[in-house]
């Protein structure tokens, strides 16, 4: 596997890994407002 | 990785953590969903990223048929391209269908339904599902040629995708920006909006030129290995004819 390769699946793994965070953010922001 | 890629990683990286502040600390929550409407600030930039990518693999396509027997060299910059922009589709159009899906049970308290504007997004999904793994599995010389022509009928699909809530009765909701009169969102909301959407492209353009790279390469390796076995085959032997 090349260097290319190695930062390309960083690449879309930070993208999903982001995304996860944020929406757990949202929902731990939702889940306090409903209380 | 070259140095203006890191550069531009650097600042995407910024847009990205003010989009992600400004989206969960600054704006207010929405008046009628609360909390659960700020998915909307990383729901808009995926699907503005699936029709980013997907145009542009519709345009490298093109490309790719129009000079593929004319000029080689720029065919396989066409067609990497093609490749790099159809995954970043791929993926952006995963995580809209994967928010909307989530937003949806937040709201409609229904995971999926069979609405025109999900059905179509999700039959989207799956054509460029099947051309990347038409270009990944199938092999020969027409492969390239083929799965250039499936992105031009796959592409069909996008403004159909576009127009479906403004077609049919959906249980998606009707368009929030250029839709009737009277529709959008409130201006104190708009920064996470546009903050998210510059982020999210910067970061899909990044990916994709990394993907490009490699799949150039790749490609690249391909035909000179290709060149060389021709020049190193053994010259065809002569029948010498016999009385």
């Amino acid at each position: 596997m090349s260097m290319g390769d190695r930062h390309l699946i960083i690449a879309y793994a930070a993208t999903i890994l982001i995304h996860l965070v944020y929406l757990g953010f949202v929902a731990v922001k939702a889940k306090k407002q409903a209380k | 990785m070259k140095l203006w890629r890191w550069l531009w990683l650097l600042v995407t990286l910024g847009v990205l953590a003010e989009g992600f502040r400004v989206a969960l600390f600054v704006v207010p929550p929405d008046s009628a969903q609360g909390n659960v409407q700020r998915i909307f600030y990383y729901h808009i930039p995926s699907w503005a990223g699936m029709g980013l990518f997907f145009a542009i693999n519709l345009g490298c396509s093109l490309v790719y048929l129009a000079v593929r027997n004319r000029n080689h060299a720029l065919a396989m910059k066409a067609d990497s391209l093609a490749v790099a922009s159809a995954e970043m589709g791929v993926v952006f159009c995963f995580i809209g269908l994967v928010t909307g899906s989530l937003w949806g049970r937040a709201v409609w308290g229904i995971w999926w339904t069979w609405d025109a504007r999900l059905t179509s997004t999700l039959v989207l999904w799956l054509i460029y599902v099947a051309y990347l793994l038409l270009r990944r599995f199938a092999a020969g010389p027409q492969m390239r040629t083929l799965a250039a022509v499936m992105a031009i009928f796959g592409y069909l699909d996008v403004p159909l995708v576009y127009m479906s809530t403004r077609w049919w009765r959906t249980q998606h909701p009707a368009p929030v920006f250029g839709g009737a009169p009277g529709s959008g969102i409130d201006k104190s909301m708009m920064p996470a909006v546009w903050w998210n959407l510059a982020g999210w492209l910067m970061w899909g353009i990044f990916v994709a030129s990394l993907r490009y790279v490699s799949e150039y390469r790749a490609q690249k390796a391909e035909q000179d290995e290709a060149l060389q076995s021709l020049e190193f085959a053994p010259a065809p032997v002569q029948m010498a004819g016999g009385r």
